[in-house]
């Protein structure tokens, strides 16, 4: 356990809660709760991570759980059992691995996302998305959730998700924008712009969805 | 199609021949059970394609599926580890086709710590599929099948010929062969006399000289 007393900064560190702003080194915590302004400067290891501030991670972080409703950046890689982002999280390492992923504010990779189950209300954008269950609803036809989007569209803020490649067993999208789509049962559904996809289960496009390719080996 | 060679294999072919999902790939590779240097990202003329080294893959796919029914993911990956890569002895029997864990259990292993490389446990295989075939008795298998794998396993990571194995020198092997002294007839009454072998089986079945006749049949197996 890191001794409360090593951080930097004007605030508090007591019994894993952190107020104020507060740079403090890496180490080995059982739950930590980020409040404040806070800066990890090496690998983190937490039970629970319940970021509701500002969170920038220098190296890796490995936990249970992880809760966002703050900011957090992480520019090592992320590894935890359970992933629910609220807020904003980024990750600029190569990876970012879990169990369950649950995301109605934006997470953003740098490199591959890699989890059994994601189901997404809001934004994700990675180079990769793979693993066994994912589901990424980024659009939906509410008439004022459309009238946000536009707004934002206005002031060029994100309205779909991006992601390079997609790859799993069954895959249920909306409002992804997507080069490559691989897996076994694939849902493509409005507001999809897709290069290729790939399924060797069974395959649903939706007319308001653009795919220029189809490979389909269950043909 | 993919565009794999005979030394690797693709993501889809894997997937299409093992019949694991893209989710169970993943997820073992979290887990680390599959290495990810094994994971080789290429150009091919389908865009880009995921390749792994084809033996290796295959073998440890089989390994995994061998186990999960039985170890956590974490045990599996315990045993992987602590084998320095290769699974534990009772692991790559279960690989073999109609084996079960019942008659893994019932053999005679003084090596814990043993393992078959990749051509020995091809001739424990043939063996245990030649002696299902003549409907051998399970005391029979159970003897012939210890033995095979007590004179082709090794407790180091690399292989060795059977001959050359600590423990079994050629002396046993030129000693304890019956032939000298009373020639086929002693050869003989070493088969189970309810055994309707072939001569085919005769030599394996001769638990004193194991290492030179599955020593061929791994030569000829071979290539």
């Amino acid at each position: 356990m890191v001794n409360p007393g090593s951080f930097s900064g004007v605030g508090n560190m007591d019994n894993g809660r952190v107020d104020g702003v507060i740079s403090f080194p890496g180490g080995v915590y059982a739950d930590l709760n980020i409040n404040g302004v806070a800066t990890a400067e090496g690998p983190i290891e937490a039970a629970d991570l319940d970021i509701d501030g500002v969170f920038n991670a220098r190296s890796d972080v490995h936990c249970q759980q992880l809760k966002t409703d703050g900011v957090a950046t992480v520019d090592g890689n992320l590894r935890a059992k359970a992933i629910n982002v609220q807020g904003v999280v980024t990750v600029h390492g190569q990876k970012i691995e879990s169990d369950r992923i649950i995301c109605d504010g934006v997470l953003t990779s740098d490199g591959q996302i890699s989890a059994d189950h994601i189901d997404a209300q809001g934004f994700i954008n990675a180079k990769e998305i793979v693993g066994d269950n994912i589901s990424i609803q980024s659009f939906t036809r509410s008439f004022f959730f459309r009238m946000w989007v536009k707004l934002k569209e206005a002031v060029g803020s994100q309205d779909y998700s991006v992601v390079d490649l997609i790859e799993a067993t069954t895959i249920n999208l909306r409002g992804v924008h997507a080069r490559t789509v691989s897996g076994h049962d694939i849902t493509i559904g409005p507001a999809c712009k897709i290069e290729k996809v790939d399924a060797s289960g069974t395959l649903s496009i939706d007319s308001d969805a653009e795919v220029r390719q189809v490979v389909n080996n269950n043909a | 199609m993919s565009e794999s060679s005979t030394h690797e294999i693709s993501k889809k072919e894997l997937l299409a021949l093992t019949g694991i999902s893209y989710g169970q790939l993943y997820r073992w590779k979290r887990e680390g059970l599959i290495p990810e240097d094994w994971f080789e990202k290429r150009s091919a003329y389908t865009g880009q394609e995921t390749f792994f080294p084809r033996e290796h893959m295959l073998e440890r796919i089989k390994t995994i599926q061998s186990m999960k029914d039985t170890y956590s993911l974490s045990e599996i990956r315990e045993h992987l580890e602590g084998g320095k890569g290769q699974p534990d002895l009772r692991c790559t029997l279960l690989s073999i086709p109609d084996m079960n864990e019942a008659f893994v259990e019932s053999l005679r292993i003084t090596r814990k710590d043993a393992t078959l490389s990749g051509s020995s446990l091809k001739a424990v295989a043939v063996l245990f599929s030649a002696l299902n075939k003549v409907d051998a008795r399970e005391e029979t298998k159970r003897v012939l099948i210890s033995d095979t794998i007590e004179a082709l396993s090794t407790p180091a990571e690399m292989p060795r010929k059977a001959t050359e194995m600590p423990g079994v020198s050629s002396e046993p092997v030129t000693t304890e062969v019956p032939v000298d002294s009373s020639g086929t007839g002693a050869a003989a009454s070493a088969m189970p006399a309810d055994d309707s072998s072939s001569d085919a089986l005769s030599a394996a079945a001769n638990p004193s000289a194991p290492a030179s006749s599955i020593d061929t049949t791994i030569s000829s197996e071979k290539g």
